[in-house]
């Protein structure tokens, strides 16, 4: 019996198939002078084998309707969003691989934590002025300052590694971009020669291969052009390809970084928003690590700058008055200051613990530096606050990325899962399928929606809160 | 509508989870599981409506923050994407329209009677004979 229906079964969808690929095909012809139709191919799919008494046997095909070319406006969706979310991946793994750098896994220990190397080295002014004559104190502020100086100097000098890490992975990416880019005009110049008119199959799934690969890599738009043509630029609308030409993105080095032309255009800015692995690779290369250094430079320079200061302005205990010396190299200028940051002092005896012109036992040189640590000597904040500030920032940042990124993948899940159920489905489906997606978006609103108010009575009841 | 792990939910009110589920289901596009929650998510509402909002539950939506952000931001590309989809239905639906008043004007001219198809759909109009 079960034979019996699976035989019937196997007729009937042949039959079906016919059917439906006449009609598709009916449908082109009678259309064939109109402009706006768009073309439809009949899309044959192989069943699922049915299994009787162990034996495999074909039950023929299913023709699962026309594949338009409309269905461009739903891989265009599914390129754009894997843009951003390719960028947005690219930045998240950069700007995890930087928090690192700040917040080591040692950071348990006092060992490469700036934040308790900040104030390890003014307590240690804090002990010395307890004990302004004591070569052990004396030695304590050296040592901490030692230790602060190489956290910071090790600091910056990971994020110019990962910085020119970055550049080098731009420059790969790139490289791969205009072999695609290359491929993608060959095979427009195949598809317009072969097929101007008609759907160029296989070819057709080439370039749109081609495209999902270059949206993964770089922010692009496509244009339709004649003769069934494209033409591809990046979203700041510079040509990367025209129907049977490619224009291949050139590299020059610009103050250290590789920069992006086209033709003698510098293309480095817009492909850093354009989106794509490169997009975030470019934004975390030239906006998030120069950043975060230059917030390093600022530490290291208000540090450095104002503790030199107070030694400068006390007696030693050798009775060296106004000229100890500087304790930190001095910095001549901001940029450059955490990298190259060091100890100069070497002789304990040279730390101005007295004030000047005052005996080696007062302390009050020392209690001034020691002082420095609640004074807002780095960009108007205490250096603990700064670094603080600077950490938090640098962690909001990977929070946001990372919800971003999550909402992304999940929007290209979604298109994803769309374009397989949409593939060749009649009207009737579709709308059944649009109408799932619309109950479920409505039901997850309706979720979001409750329990966000209560998420508002819960700011009164003095639970702080995040989402607005 | 009384499910069983929501009555487990209602003292401890894992909102996270809640969320998470959400979150999962949304991406997934299970509208009857959404749907689920979302009556889950009344009747809860009902409940702290009726006898106000614990220190507790504070403490558990404080803690379903983060995810709560991320459901809105989901919400914010899902309803995009079906923006997107219901603009290609329509233009699909448009396409039909055309498709199957330009049938009509095929089979007056002659153009796909040759397929022998449509004749049962073909309607007189001006020039039948």
């Amino acid at each position: 019996m079960g034979t019996i229906n699976s035989a019937i079964s196997l007729i009937t969808g042949a039959l079906d198939a016919d059917q439906a690929a006449l009609d598709v095909t009916a449908s082109n012809v009678a259309n064939a002078s109109n402009e706006s139709y768009t073309r439809q191919v009949p899309n044959w799919s192989e069943n699922q084998p049915i299994y009787i008494n162990g034996e495999a046997i074909g039950t023929g095909v299913t023709v699962t309707g026309g594949v338009s070319q409309r269905d461009r406006v739903l891989d265009q969706r599914l390129d754009q969003q894997q843009q951003l979310s390719a960028s947005s991946t690219a930045l998240l793994t950069a700007l995890t691989t930087l928090q690192d750098s700040f917040t080591p896994a040692s950071s348990s220990t006092a060992t490469g934590n700036i934040g308790t190397d900040i104030s390890n080295f003014f307590d240690s002014y804090t002990q010395l002025e307890s004990d302004p004559t004591s070569n052990a104190e004396r030695q304590g502020v050296l040592t901490a300052a030692t230790t602060l100086a190489n956290d910071i100097s090790s600091t910056a000098a990971s994020l110019n590694a990962q910085q020119a890490s970055l550049d080098q992975s731009a420059t790969t990416v790139v490289t791969q971009v205009n072999a695609l880019t290359a491929n993608l005009a060959q095979i427009n110049r195949q598809i317009q020669s072969t097929s101007p008119n008609a759907d160029a199959g296989v070819l057709e799934d080439e370039r749109q291969s081609d495209l999902n690969q270059l949206s993964q890599l770089i922010g692009i738009n496509q244009i339709a052009t004649e003769k069934n043509g494209l033409s591809v630029t990046t979203t700041g609308g510079q040509l990367l390809a025209s129907e049977g030409a490619s224009i291949p993105i050139t590299t020059g080095e610009v103050g250290g970084v590789t920069h992006f032309y086209l033709g003698t255009t510098d293309i480095t800015s817009a492909l850093a928003s354009g989106g794509g692995q490169l997009g975030g690779i470019l934004t975390a290369r030239d906006q998030s690590i120069p950043d975060a250094l230059a917030s390093l430079d600022q530490l290291a320079y208000g540090i450095a700058t104002n503790v030199n200061t107070v030694n400068n302005a006390g007696t030693d205990i050798d009775g060296d008055n106004g000229n100890a010396g500087d304790i930190f190299n001095a910095p001549t200028q901001v940029a450059g200051s955490a990298a190259a940051l060091t100890v100069v002092l070497t002789d304990p005896n040279k730390i101005a613990a007295a004030g000047l012109g005052k005996g080696s036992g007062d302390n009050s040189n020392a209690l001034a530096a020691a002082n420095l640590a609640t004074q807002n000597i780095v960009g108007g904040q205490t250096p603990s606050n700064f670094y603080s500030n600077l950490v938090s920032t640098l962690g909001a940042s990977v929070s946001e990325t990372t919800t971003q990124n999550t909402a992304l993948i999940a929007s290209v899940t979604q298109l994803q899962s769309q374009v397989n159920a949409l593939s060749g489905v009649n009207l009737n489906d579709e709308a059944s399928n649009l109408e799932q997606f619309q109950r479920a978006y409505q039901a997850a609103s309706e979720v979001f929606s409750i329990l966000n108010t209560v998420y508002a009575s819960a700011i009164n009841l003095g639970v702080e809160a995040t989402v607005s | 509508m009384t499910i069983g792990w929501q009555e487990q939910l209602r003292p401890g009110m894992a909102l996270t989870t809640i969320v998470q589920q959400a979150i999962a289901a949304l991406i997934a596009m299970d509208a009857e599981r959404l749907e689920e929650l979302a009556l889950c998510c009344a009747d809860l509402n009902r409940g702290w409506e009726e006898n106000g909002l614990s220190q507790e539950a504070g403490v558990h939506l404080q803690s379903a923050g983060s995810d709560l952000e991320l459901l809105k931001r989901i919400l914010h590309e899902t309803r995009a994407n079906l923006t997107v989809l219901t603009q290609l239905h329509t233009i699909r639906l448009r396409e039909a329209l055309l498709l199957g008043s330009q049938r009509t004007v095929g089979c007056a001219d002659g153009g796909a009677e040759a397929f022998g198809i449509w004749s049962w759909e073909r309607t007189p109009g001006y020039g039948d004979n």
